[in-house]
């Protein structure tokens, strides 16, 4: 049913073993992008040499999880390919309609900068169905 | 952190031959590693490598890939770095074809630096810059360079924007140091009052007043983001040199049209969240039964209708986002769809008082009423737009006749069936009352003895009163995300700073000058209303050609201290200056990309959906066309009626 998963990692466990299982059971592809917070947006424009620094080891620790992910997934037989973009809210729908996805993951714990909040225009034009995952 | 200096070497840098297929690829490389000894098994790495692409191909996106084995055919971390040179299909993420491989390979005890190399390699290669400079290497072993150690840019070409604009404010400067004093107002009757204009201390207020509000337009181009505290810390210079006092500029913000914007913000907002805009265009779409002109047609009227009577960026939210589920259920091409509706939304917003911040802005510092606009703005508005549907249509013939779309409105119906009935009947009556409010306030005014433009605030605050009692809970929430705070206290600043032009007799000098110029390019016979016709038409195409490149509110705002001072030293008709300041404002904004609010929430929310993006250049051909040509019309229609004008 879902041929493939677009998956933004977080560092959730639970949502990770979600993904796997709701791939294994519908034998689907799980891509794997990154998701770049507000913060980390902001910090990306400025040139301040500490937020740099501290932005670019988040972005390492991101990165390492993904491939670790990957790993995992590949252990457990699920087909998986990692995007080099890292999604943010703003930009799902664009990564959705180029990796021609069925289903997208997302957890709440991404959207915490945000309020909570999807962009008003975003479900409506939404290639898929979109899960936003609330793990403990 | 890990140094990829220590994984990548030039001498693993290969120019692959052309080769067709993934096997024969990763045969050549396994070849080409096995001649320096770092392999110790072909076969089981090109067999290793193969098993890794059926699990799930490594094409990462951008014609990149990034193949990686941990195998017992190697004793150490190996980096290699393949330049194809004919790009390959690689079933990559994005569908693109793969011109660069980084093949990491590691022995299987080494799983945790192998994961901290392929992170950092792929952290590199993310960045947009860094990829661009590897895909654009001249050969591979330049690639592994970049990818090891990406070029850091220095202080300066990091901040050469910041360089560029501060050069720039202090050639203004120095600029209006050497030009402002030579522009003498005469002790005539007209200017008897201004004189003082001529002398310090107001010669240096008016160089610092034109140099920080130039350096504000060239801040917003340059650093949109940072947009309100470059006008804070203009206006707060303004203070600081004592230019002027709180009281004044607090008077200058124009808070009543400040509160207006507001009101209007949470109406609309409201109204859309309701779906009372999304219902109404479905409604008329269902008439046209799939004829794709038609469909067209009704999606741009639709935008110039909610363009003059909502705003410019929720009609294009509503316009477009059907746009794209029509363009997404028929497989149609969605460009001429953006440029069409842009086109129509931003001719519309010149349609009412309502529609655009700069006809708001106009209404108020002229005094104009929303008769006054249905009179003036309304029909070249109507009649501009009816020219530029028939011309879009013209432009994109091919994709809008000969055919009919399968298009199933039950399913687009269907979507609005989930509106509350009530809530919707409520936000129709609602909407359709405000509009005959604000259409009347002038007539309330008189009848209820009231201040200029009082009855216009009334009703928008009275309206935002009842929707937010009316929405209780939500209200609140409503009040907190449905006003664009940013651009609202950008505006309040951009208006104090506009207005201190015409304070520190900027603006006369400028408006002195204009009256000079357009006498000279006036025909004698054609006497003083000659004058202002001339006038209208350099205002109206200053506007229209500038607010192309730059937001049009602040060249508005700075235009129209210009215009009360053509008004006030007795420029004959001197009022149709408004309305080429309008359609200047609004019209002009179809030239560029950049050239209106519209054009980049329909340009983001193109490139949301198709992750593609629309060239400056694809843009501009046909912008261009569009604004000559309603510019032109607005043009005719000015110099026809300029005697009519008060």
């Amino acid at each position: 049913m879902f041929e493939k998963i677009l998956y933004l990692v977080s560092e959730k466990q639970e949502d990770k073993e979600f993904v796997m299982k709701l791939a294994r059971q519908h034998n689907s592809t799980v891509l794997l992008s990154g998701i770049l917070h507000p913060e980390h947006r902001q910090v990306k424009t400025r040139s301040s040499t500490r937020d740099k620094m501290l932005h670019e080891d988040q972005e390492r620790k991101e990165w390492h999880d993904i491939y670790r992910l990957e790993e995992k997934l590949k252990s457990a037989g699920v087909r998986s390919s990692v995007i080099a973009q890292e999604g943010s809210i703003d930009n799902i729908q664009m990564l959705a309609t180029t990796t021609q996805c069925d289903l997208i993951i997302l957890a709440a714990s991404n959207l915490e900068d945000d309020d909570y909040k999807l962009p008003e225009d975003l479900l409506p034009n939404l290639p898929c169905p979109l899960i936003i995952t609330n793990s403990p | 952190m890990i140094k990829l200096t220590k994984f990548l070497h030039p001498e693993l840098a290969f120019d692959c031959p052309v080769i067709t297929n993934q096997k024969a690829v990763f045969q050549f490389v396994a070849r080409r590693l096995a001649e320096q000894r770092l392999i110790n098994n072909q076969e089981v790495l090109v067999e290793e490598f193969m098993k890794r692409e059926q699990q799930g191909s490594t094409g990462v996106g951008h014609g990149i890939a990034l193949p990686h084995v941990a195998t017992e055919a190697v004793n150490q971390i190996v980096v290699a770095v393949v330049r194809l040179n004919q790009p390959m299909e690689w079933d990559a993420v994005d569908g693109k074809p793969v011109h660069l491989l980084v093949m990491i390979i590691a022995p299987p005890d080494q799983r945790k630096l192998y994961l901290q190399v392929l992170a950092e390699v792929a952290r590199s290669l993310n960045q947009p810059t860094i990829r661009d400079k590897v895909l654009k290497a001249r050969h591979p072993a330049q690639a592994v360079r970049i990818i090891a150690r990406p070029p850091h840019e220095g202080f300066i070409k990091r901040n050469r924007r910041l360089f560029i604009f501060l050069l720039v404010v202090a050639v203004i400067f120095v600029l209006a140091r050497i030009v402002l004093p030579t522009i003498q107002l005469p002790a005539s009757d007209i200017y008897k009052d201004y004189t003082k204009f001529n002398f310090a201390p107001w010669l240096f207020r008016q160089e610092l007043t034109i140099t920080l509000f130039l350096a504000m337009i060239l801040g917003t181009l340059l650093f949109w983001r940072f947009r309100v505290a470059i006008a804070g810390a203009g206006l707060g210079i303004l203070l600081a040199a004592g230019v002027m006092d709180l009281e004044t500029t607090v008077r200058f913000m124009s808070i009543p049209t400040i509160l207006f914007i507001m009101s209007m913000m949470i109406i609309v907002r409201w109204l859309q969240n309701i779906g009372v805009f999304r219902f109404i265009v479905i409604k008329a779409m269902e008439k046209v039964h799939g004829v794709p002109w038609q469909l067209l047609l009704i999606l741009m009227g639709s935008s110039v209708i909610l363009g003059g009577f909502a705003d410019e960026v929720s009609a294009i939210l509503v316009t477009f986002g059907l746009a794209l589920e029509v363009t997404r259920r028929t497989k149609a091409p969605l460009v001429p769809y953006l440029l069409c509706l842009v086109f129509a939304t931003n001719v519309g917003s010149a349609l009412t008082l309502i529609g655009n911040p700069v006809g708001i802005y106009i209404a108020f510092a002229g005094k104009l009423s929303f008769e006054h606009f249905l009179r003036w703005a309304t029909p070249v508005s109507a009649i501009a737009a009816l020219i530029i549907m028939g011309l879009c249509l013209l432009i994109y013939r091919r994709h809008f006749f000969g055919f009919r779309y399968k298009l199933d409105f039950a399913e687009l119906r269907k979507t609005t069936e989930t509106v509350d009935p009530t809530r919707l009947r409520t936000g129709i009556i609602t909407f359709v009352t405000v509009i005959c409010l604000i259409a009347l306030h002038r007539r309330i005014e008189v009848w209820l003895n009231l201040g200029e433009s009082t009855a216009l605030v009334a009703v928008a605050l009275l309206t935002l009163g009842f929707i937010v009692f009316h929405e209780q809970e939500r209200g609140r929430l409503l009040v907190a995300r449905g006003v664009d705070w940013w651009t609202l206290l950008f505006f309040m600043f951009l208006f104090a700073n506009a207005a201190c032009l015409e304070y520190t007799g900027v603006t006369t000098k400028l408006g002195y000058i204009i009256h000079h110029v357009a006498n000279a390019f006036t025909h004698a016979r054609a006497g003083a209303v000659g004058v202002t016709s001339t006038t209208a038409v350099l205002v109206l195409w200053f506007t229209g050609i500038t607010s192309g490149f730059v937001d049009n509110l602040p060249i508005v705002a700075a235009t129209v201290p210009i215009v009360k001072d053509l008004i006030r030293i007795g420029l004959p008709h001197a009022s149709i200056l408004w309305w080429a300041l309008l359609f200047g404002g609004c019209f002009g904004g179809n030239m560029t990309v950049i050239g209106s609010t519209a054009n980049l929430v329909a340009v983001g929310a193109f490139e949301r959906a198709t992750g593609q993006s629309i060239r400056f250049t694809e843009w501009i051909k046909v912008g261009i066309i569009i604004t000559v040509v309603s510019l032109s019309i607005a043009t005719v229609a000015l110099l026809l009626q300029v005697r009519m004008a008060p």
